[in-house]
């Protein structure tokens, strides 16, 4: 069955969790990827953002699948990176010349540190989000937006747009299958995919299409985008929620003070 | 409650007219099935009657809609929405939000309601529809069934005046099918609503409608009442739509001259039963 959802139904201390907390816990976490600066700190900001799939062995398949599309594009981002940041110790110097222009490519301890660091936080930024959405159903994420102040369309916007990721991968698996039946050998896994970008793509985009189309249609007939709108399900917050989130913002400001007037945390202080 | 006039519409991408000076008129209460073969135009006269044609298509419309009194080239759809409900086809993709719950507060808190009667018209759709135990179910994981009640019920609490079907029963098993067209006949005892459905199995079709509208080219060949249409089971297999199988067993029979007496067609299969039965006992009509 065609999976249309992040979200892994089940009963967990996280999941039980007031949407509302779960949305700081998840902006509180960006803002510290893009506050730390060293590899040491964003792989353990990385890891303490894996935690919470660690409590059940459903929550950790979830994560290996996360980890699936995740991995790459670090793994991408950390080779690029090295190549073009340098500082420090050198560990590797290459000069070559391509026609008449000549250049050096080199590897340092600035640049490797920073690669990492990028990978991680890259990393952090995309499991962070998929740990809100693995951990809370959509509408409540929805209901938690509004509880922001955020308008209802545009919440409901991002709602839909997370919704066809998981479509999109689901369409993907099924325009491969078919391929595969009609006798094309399907095997190398992300380079497969790179090497034959166009015929998939083509396909996905049009069924991206047809199914943008007829859920519009669907929420046009629901009356979407009425001005008179209610709201019966907005979460209320506990009290207990909101001490959790008072003290994860004093954390967190606590954190980005070290980090901007005291440079902690970070390779090159003057940059993000 | 519907008028059409002169109705004519080109999608922008086909120079060819899919709806072609279509003249309709449909009273309050009526229940009317709209058939024809595959690209008739059946679904793109729907889409006309609720406002998605002109607004959510490109293309050229000529003619006069009039719903509920509104044009829908000036009212927008959201408008017409208050007035009309519709079922598509694909189940799955009217079930916007989680639960069944959650589905069928979203057009409810679309229209603004007052929260006591978001909560009145809940309670209605539990006690008519016995669906307690499915409300915090994820609508996406029921049956296909299922998803097609969940979708007509999330139409129906918003108590419309005209409901549209397209071909809801079309991706349903037998059993399914069966339970769908009897909340649909339900409903169709509350003479206020005015139904139209779009469909390409027409057996259980007797049950519900009084009015068989036949699409073909983007024109209607035939605008009847049910029973009268189903006479002509030959000329409707001709144009691309299979008949009920007891109205063209009838119209085999009648052809090697089994019945000499004009009789009415039998729609249902207890009526052709019937009408079997007479005939083997040797009573020839």
């Amino acid at each position: 069955m065609m999976r249309w959802s992040w979200y892994v139904p089940m009963k967990s201390g996280f999941h039980s969790l007031n949407p509302v907390l779960k949305i700081n816990i998840t902006l509180c976490i960006w803002v510290l990827s893009l506050t730390f600066q060293q590899p040491l700190w964003n792989g353990l900001l990385f890891c303490l953002t894996c935690l919470p799939f660690f409590t059940s062995r459903r929550m950790f398949v979830a994560l290996k699948e996360i980890l699936k599309y995740v991995s790459p594009i670090m793994f991408i981002y950390g080779i690029l990176w090295p190549f073009f940041l340098v500082g420090g110790k050198v560990y590797l110097n290459y000069h070559a010349s391509f026609f008449t222009r000549e250049f050096t490519i080199e590897l340092t301890q600035l640049g490797i540190s920073w690669a990492i660091m990028t990978a991680f936080r890259l990393g952090t930024l995309m499991v962070a989000a998929l740990l809100l959405l693995s951990f809370t159903k959509e509408t409540e994420v929805l209901y938690g937006m509004l509880k922001f102040r955020i308008p209802y369309a545009v919440a409901f916007v991002f709602l839909m747009a997370i919704r066809l990721v998981p479509l999109a991968l689901g369409d993907i698996q099924t325009i491969i299958d078919s391929r595969k039946a009609r006798g094309i050998k399907e095997e190398g896994g992300l380079i497969y995919v790179m090497k034959n970008v166009t015929s998939l793509m083509i396909p996905l985009f049009l069924i991206f299409l047809r199914r943008v189309q007829i859920i519009s249609n669907a929420l046009e007939m629901k009356c979407f985008g009425s001005s008179r709108r209610v709201t019966t399900l907005l979460p209320n917050l506990s009290i207990f929620d909101k001490i959790a989130i008072s003290l994860l913002l004093v954390a967190v400001a606590l954190l980005l003070y070290l980090r901007i007037h005291l440079g902690m945390f970070a390779l090159i202080p003057s940059r993000i | 409650m519907i008028e059409v006039q002169n109705l004519t519409w080109y999608y922008q991408s086909n120079p060819k007219r899919v709806l072609d000076n279509i003249n309709l008129n449909i009273k309050q209460g009526e229940s009317v099935a709209i058939l024809g073969p595959t690209g008739a135009g059946k679904t793109t006269l729907l889409y006309c009657l609720c406002g998605l044609i002109p607004h959510n298509f490109a293309g050229k419309f000529e003619g006069t809609v009039n719903i509920c009194g509104m044009d829908p080239r000036k009212a927008n759809v959201a408008e017409i929405a208050r007035r009309v409900g519709y079922v598509f086809e694909d189940a799955e993709s009217q079930l916007v939000l989680s639960t069944v719950k959650e589905n069928l507060l979203f057009g409810l808190e679309n229209l603004g309601l007052p929260i006591e009667e978001i909560e009145r018209r809940i309670q209605w759709a539990i006690k008519k529809f016995s669906i307690e135990d499915l409300l915090e179910y994820d609508a996406h994981l029921l049956s296909g069934g299922q998803k097609q009640k969940v979708a007509l019920l999330s139409s129906l609490v918003m108590q419309p005046d005209i409901l549209l079907l397209d071909e809801p029963t079309s991706e349903l098993d037998p059993i399914s099918k069966t339970e769908l067209y009897k909340i649909l006949v339900e409903l169709r005892e509350n003479k206020d609503m005015t139904m139209i459905i779009v469909e390409q199995d027409l057996e259980d079709l007797p049950k519900l409608v009084d009015r068989v509208i036949l699409l073909y080219d983007g024109k209607i060949i035939y605008d009847k009442p049910l029973r009268a249409f189903f006479e002509m089971a030959e000329e409707i297999e001709k144009l691309g739509v299979r008949p009920i199988d007891s109205t063209l067993i009838y119209s085999n029979l009648r052809n090697e001259g089994f019945f000499r007496k004009k009789l009415s067609v039998p729609l249902t299969d207890d009526e052709a039963v019937l009408l079997l039965q007479d005939l083997f006992k040797g009573e020839k009509t």
